[in-house]
């Protein structure tokens, strides 16, 4: 407020020859370099937690930077590549949405706020209850990185590091996300069996409470590979690699029949204590006005059992009758 | 800074901050009032408009991020074919309470069936789920989408006989 006692309606100084909307991704990343600036490409989050009331301009810590119709982030790629910029709603239609998606993408928001927030922009916000995280986690999403002096990769695990904050410099911006080509790693073909749950108080435009995305690779009633990513539990999405190994690899426990790969549902259902347990010594949320710490934690481990003795063994048991 | 789009069909060109919200502008400057602000974050809906065609809160979106990209609001998504017969439902079945949140129903509603002419309820609870009336007459508000459907049906059938 100002002394007059009406708000400020000037939005703070913006130079009037400073560049705010850039035309390309090589004059963003111009203005990245010449000093402090806050990218916004949606801006669902970035406008809501900055506005001032009604009829005032939104303020914002520095110079905003206008990044969401830039035409080289807004590109959806049969390679598995999707600019930064593309919104979830450009997603959710798009042929070339990678399949982990799919099950998120109605679940995000409501369909207006889906026409404007963008992926790059709920990775970069990096909140704990960020609905695209758990599924970019389990897929092992690399994400493309770029400032004037070239570009550079990195997993999402190493990106976000806590609630609001990443390793993206202040002369960088988020440009890509990678999901991996079709047919590389096994991590990157679509699973053939994904449970997500988002726990919130209503089904659409809610934050989550707590989430849960599984993907699981089977064959012939035998789970091969497994990615378990729990979301909005702990400071960043959690994932523990060295657990998924544990229940498809290894020696065949007690009465478990030695077989080539991976584990039958009577085989996952015996192994899934221990790795609950290994979660559960995890799994530290907080509490907070949409839930209790109590409440998040002992609803994602009862999901977690659900998935590992229950749903995913059926799942496995019908694939084996089937093959019969 | 000079900020243009294109707003209801038409190009407009205007000196304008660009952290100034699209809800601000649209009542303020142009006095299209069927704009209305409920919560401000994105939640409520009754601010919904079209941008580029695609159902969006006004209230969300900064004057920077409008340059060369179209939007239209209720007062010239209700001369439209689909946008009349939203209206006329909505007029019909009793789907006007108090009246503030209409404007946004009947914006997502005429998106909702631009992209699918036939929705299930499910559809439509989907596609209104961003939207929300404190009156609580969302029964009314269904019942509209249901008569606005079997209105485009009977159109397309008339219109290929």
């Amino acid at each position: 407020m100002s002394a007059s006692g009406h708000p400020d309606r000037s939005g703070g100084a913006i130079a009037a020859d400073r560049v705010i909307v850039p035309a390309t991704l090589d004059e963003a990343l111009s203005v990245r370099a010449a000093g402090a600036c806050r990218p916004i490409a949606g801006g669902t989050d970035l406008v809501v937690r900055n506005r001032r009331g009604a009829d005032v301009p939104v303020a914002l810590d520095a110079p905003p930077l206008f990044i969401g119709m830039l035409p080289e982030l807004r590109r959806i790629d049969t390679a598995g590549t999707i600019g930064s910029a593309v919104t979830l709603a450009e997603l959710e239609r798009s042929p070339l949405c990678p399949a982990p998606f799919k099950p998120v993408l109605p679940e995000f928001a409501s369909p207006a706020v889906r026409t404007l927030a963008t992926i790059g922009g709920n990775i970069c916000n990096a909140s704990p209850a960020a609905d695209l995280l758990p599924p970019l986690h389990a897929h092992d999403a690399v994400l493309e990185i770029a400032s004037s002096a070239g570009r550079r990769q990195v997993p999402i695990a190493d990106f976000v590091t806590g609630p609001g904050t990443t390793t993206l410099r202040s002369n960088e911006l988020l440009v890509a996300v990678h999901i991996g080509a079709a047919g590389t790693d096994p991590a990157r073909t679509d699973p053939d069996y994904v449970f997500y749950r988002k726990v919130a108080a209503r089904r659409s435009n809610a934050l989550s409470k707590l989430s849960i995305y599984v993907a699981a690779w089977t064959g012939a009633g035998r789970l091969t590979r497994i990615a378990i990513a729990l979301g909005a539990v702990a400071p960043t999405v959690i994932r523990l690699p060295v657990v998924e190994s544990a229940l498809t690899q290894g020696a065949a426990g007690p009465g478990e029949s030695a077989a080539p790969i991976g584990v039958d549902a009577t085989a996952l259902v015996n192994r899934a204590p221990v790795a609950i347990d290994a979660y559960a010594s995890v799994v530290r949320p907080i509490d907070d006005q949409r839930s209790s710490a109590i409440y998040r934690r002992d609803t994602v481990l009862r999901l977690l059992r659900f998935v590992l003795t229950d749903d995913l063994p059926r799942h496995l048991r019908t694939q084996s009758r089937e093959d019969q | 800074m000079i900020i243009s789009f294109t707003l209801n069909g038409k190009p407009v060109s205007l000196d304008l901050d660009p952290m100034a919200r699209l809800l601000d502008v649209l009542r303020r400057e142009f006095g299209l009032t069927s704009v209305k602000e409920g919560c401000g974050e994105g939640e409520c809906g009754a601010c919904s408009i079209l941008l580029d065609g695609q159902l969006a809160n006004s209230c969300l979106i900064l004057m920077g991020a409008v340059t060369g990209r179209s939007v239209d609001t209720l007062e010239s998504i209700r001369e439209s074919g689909i946008g009349r017969i939203v209206t006329d439902a909505i007029v019909e079945t009793g789907g006007v309470q108090c009246g503030f949140c209409t404007p946004g129903f009947v914006v997502a509603g005429a998106a909702l069936l631009k992209e699918n002419p036939a929705p299930t309820d499910e559809e439509i609870a989907q596609g209104f789920s961003g939207n929300l009336c404190r009156c609580t007459g969302y029964r009314q508000i269904f019942e509209a989408m249901r008569v606005a459907t079997d209105r485009l049906t009977e159109g397309e059938r008339e219109g290929s006989s």
